[in-house]
């Protein structure tokens, strides 16, 4: 199996594979050269290029180097080009299996405005937005009149946030769309954008299906990933702690009959949004195994990357909807290199240190190691941490105390952010939604009150390693040999 | 005795911190200090006989010659602004100089490549008008200015990669 994707996906997949016995092949940008899934694989080829349109982007080379090493399947991960049907479609004619749903079901349910016409065709409620999908702002601005403001683009292809704008007023809506279709041109290889009425308050609720080549389909108990920063999920959960169990078989039942419509196999997402008074919306697919898939994975003891290989290789579904178990509850942070100080934006470095946690009910995937560089090129997701507890209360303390042991320096993470939100009131009583994370919220988290010893021992702390860094001016950490440390040293030595 | 005296700020508020070879004072409270090394990166530091664990995310240095310091403090994450007598003279010349008074540096948030330039020297703008595009992690990022004004200069060409802090722009602020 050739592994299509880097970082902690290419990892987790990897992991699998050797679990079920099938020899692997990662493939490599050159700023990856040494990275874990390179060195996890029982073969890896380079494909010679440093940005993403150049190497796990670019279907010649992967399909040449499939075709070189002789591979029987290719597992595209997430992102890339696992939504991307031509590739699919392109995998399927080489005669390998493409780990994911038929290329006719990922053009089908992947471009998000043929989607919303087939679950419009079943009655699934939904969003009031745009029938189609547009290249030009101004045709989009035409059919939007018809809606009210905020509205949401999103690019046709879309997922991930990517390619994805909020527009307040009309005189904002031009802008946006040329960068949300230029953005969507460059992760999804296609610049087409439609246009979504924003709901001000939601819950971003999924449900998790599983289909096999005969049309049989379960699914999962939901996810809840409600917590959100620029329309991204930071932190998901299963289940929901607004959904009861008639909502979960209801929206169960409905992502079921529109894979089944579909024709869809293999594992997929369908994505709601439900609203205070518990009404679901559909929003869209999402043709691949997601990001939070692990979540999922705790509360049902299953492993999913494993049943998305059987299915692909033939097997009929080896259990029943009754067989799905609903177990405790987990969580997962997502720990993306980022600043909440900066808005969130990427944040750049060595990772100096990087000390994932362990323990009861943690599980960590990551595809970092400390002393690898991140840099510009690629996603800025560090690693993921999944906890499960008998309930919500204990996935949460062990959440609590797994990012207080994840020690990470050189680059900002969201792991103090997420540990803060965590153990908010309104996190803890699952008030959110996914407008949670505001300017606001920023700011109290850097300004959060702390004990006056724990202050001043930051304090201390940082004046000593400020000063050690004077010396040469480059970043703190170096061993550098100030008059103050190394007698320090001595004395207690 | 090697003594060192700095200010440390946070939310608004400062604290002068005295530090000799094995004590520290912050404004009244006296602490014993002992600092071990975990790793390059981390620090055990012992205070008055408890122990917290520093590790350091981040140090920045300011043009000001004060610097950010960010660190988890026991998983808790704090940003101090740290500066010495040094830092404050710096701080209060560079009040006094005349000169650059009404010009605005836009400088990069964080490195990237320049995807498309938006505005041309001579425009005017106001907060929020959009200056250029800063296109990193597959993100595009829309650099923005923050207050009314005319485009003085753009000092970099679309399809450049710019360091974080890198000057972008300069804006006549009026």
């Amino acid at each position: 199996m050739l592994v299509a994707n880097r970082g902690e996906i290419a990892v987790r997949i990897l992991r699998t594979c050797r679990d079920m016995g099938i020899r692997t092949v990662a493939v490599f940008a050159d700023p990856d050269r040494l990275a874990l899934h390179v060195e996890l694989a029982d073969e890896a080829y380079a494909l010679d290029g440093v940005t993403a349109a150049e190497s796990y982007l670019d279907q010649e080379k992967i399909l040449a180097i499939a075709g070189k090493a002789s591979v029987d399947a290719i597992h595209p991960g997430y992102g890339y080009l696992s939504e991307n049907h031509a590739f699919a479609a392109a995998v399927e004619k080489a005669g390998i299996r493409f780990i994911g749903p038929p290329s006719k079901a990922i053009a089908l349910l992947g471009e998000k405005t043929a989607a919303r016409k087939l679950a419009r065709s079943l009655g699934i409620p939904m969003v009031q937005g745009s029938a189609d999908a547009f290249i030009k702002a101004e045709d989009a601005l035409a059919c939007a009149e018809g809606l009210r403001f905020p509205l949401l683009l999103k690019a046709a292809a879309g997922g991930g946030g990517k390619g994805m704008r909020i527009v307040h007023d009309r005189k904002e809506f031009v802008s946006a769309f040329k960068m949300a279709s230029s953005e969507a041109q460059k992760a999804f290889g296609d610049p087409r954008v439609y246009v979504e009425r924003y709901l001000a308050n939601p819950h971003h609720v999924e449900i998790q299906i599983l289909a096999d080549t005969s049309g049989r389909v379960v699914y999962f108990p939901e996810r809840d990933c409600s917590l959100q920063r620029r329309h991204q999920k930071l932190v998901e959960e299963s289940p929901s702690p607004i959904v009861d169990s008639d909502l979960r078989k209801r929206m169960g039942e409905v992502a079921a009959s529109l894979a089944g419509a579909a024709g869809y196999f293999n594992a997929g997402t369908v994505e709601f949004l439900v609203d205070d008074e518990r009404k679901f919306y559909f929003l869209e697919v999402n043709t691949r195994l997601q990001v939070e898939h692990p979540v999922t994975e705790a509360v049902t003891g299953f492993d999913l990357l494993k049943e998305q290989i059987l299915v692909a290789e033939g097997h009929p579904l080896s259990f029943r909807q009754e067989d799905v178990p609903l177990r405790g509850h987990a969580l997962e942070c997502r720990i993306y290199a980022e600043d909440p100080a900066n808005d969130f934006f990427p944040s750049t470095g060595k990772l100096n240190l990087f000390q994932p946690p362990s323990g009861p009910g943690v599980r960590v995937d990551t595809g970092a190691r400390e002393g690898d560089i991140v840099d510009v090129h690629f996603d800025p997701l560090l690693a993921k941490v999944i906890t499960h507890g008998s309930d919500r209360r204990e996935a949460l303390q062990r959440m609590s105390r797994a990012l207080q042991e994840f020690a990470v320096a050189g680059v900002h993470t969201t792991i103090p952010f997420c540990k803060y939100i965590l153990e908010s009131s309104i996190f803890v009583e699952a008030k959110h939604t996914t407008q949670l994370i505001n300017k606001g919220v920023l700011q109290d988290f850097l300004n959060q009150s702390l004990d006056t010893v724990i202050l001043d021992a930051a304090a201390i702390g940082s004046a000593l390693l400020e000063s050690e860094q004077r010396v040469d001016g480059t970043l703190v950490g170096r061993e550098t040999r100030t008059a103050w440390r190394s007698r320090r040293k001595e004395q207690y030595r | 005795m090697n003594e060192r005296k700095v200010t440390v700020a946070r939310a608004g508020i400062r604290k002068s911190l005295a530090l000799t070879d094995a004590k520290a004072i912050i404004e009244d409270r006296s602490y014993e200090v002992n600092l071990r090394r975990i790793t390059p990166w981390s620090v055990s530091l012992l205070l008055n006989g408890t122990v917290f664990h520093v590790s350091c995310i981040r140090v920045t240095r300011l043009p000001s010659g004060e610097a950010d310091v960010e660190v988890l403090i026991n998983g808790t994450y704090v940003k101090y602004r740290v500066s010495d007598h040094r830092a404050e003279l710096l701080k209060s010349m560079l009040k006094t100089l005349p000169g650059s008074t009404g010009d605005f540096e836009i400088r990069a948030p964080m490195p990237g490549l320049v995807s498309r330039i938006e505005c041309a020297p001579g425009n005017s703008v106001e907060p929020g008008t959009g200056i250029l595009i800063l296109e990193a992690m597959k993100m595009e990022n829309e650099i923005r200015a923050s207050s009314r004004g005319t485009v003085k200069e753009i000092r970099v060409r679309q399809g450049q990669n710019v360091e974080k802090d890198e000057v972008l722009a300069v804006l006549e602020i009026t």
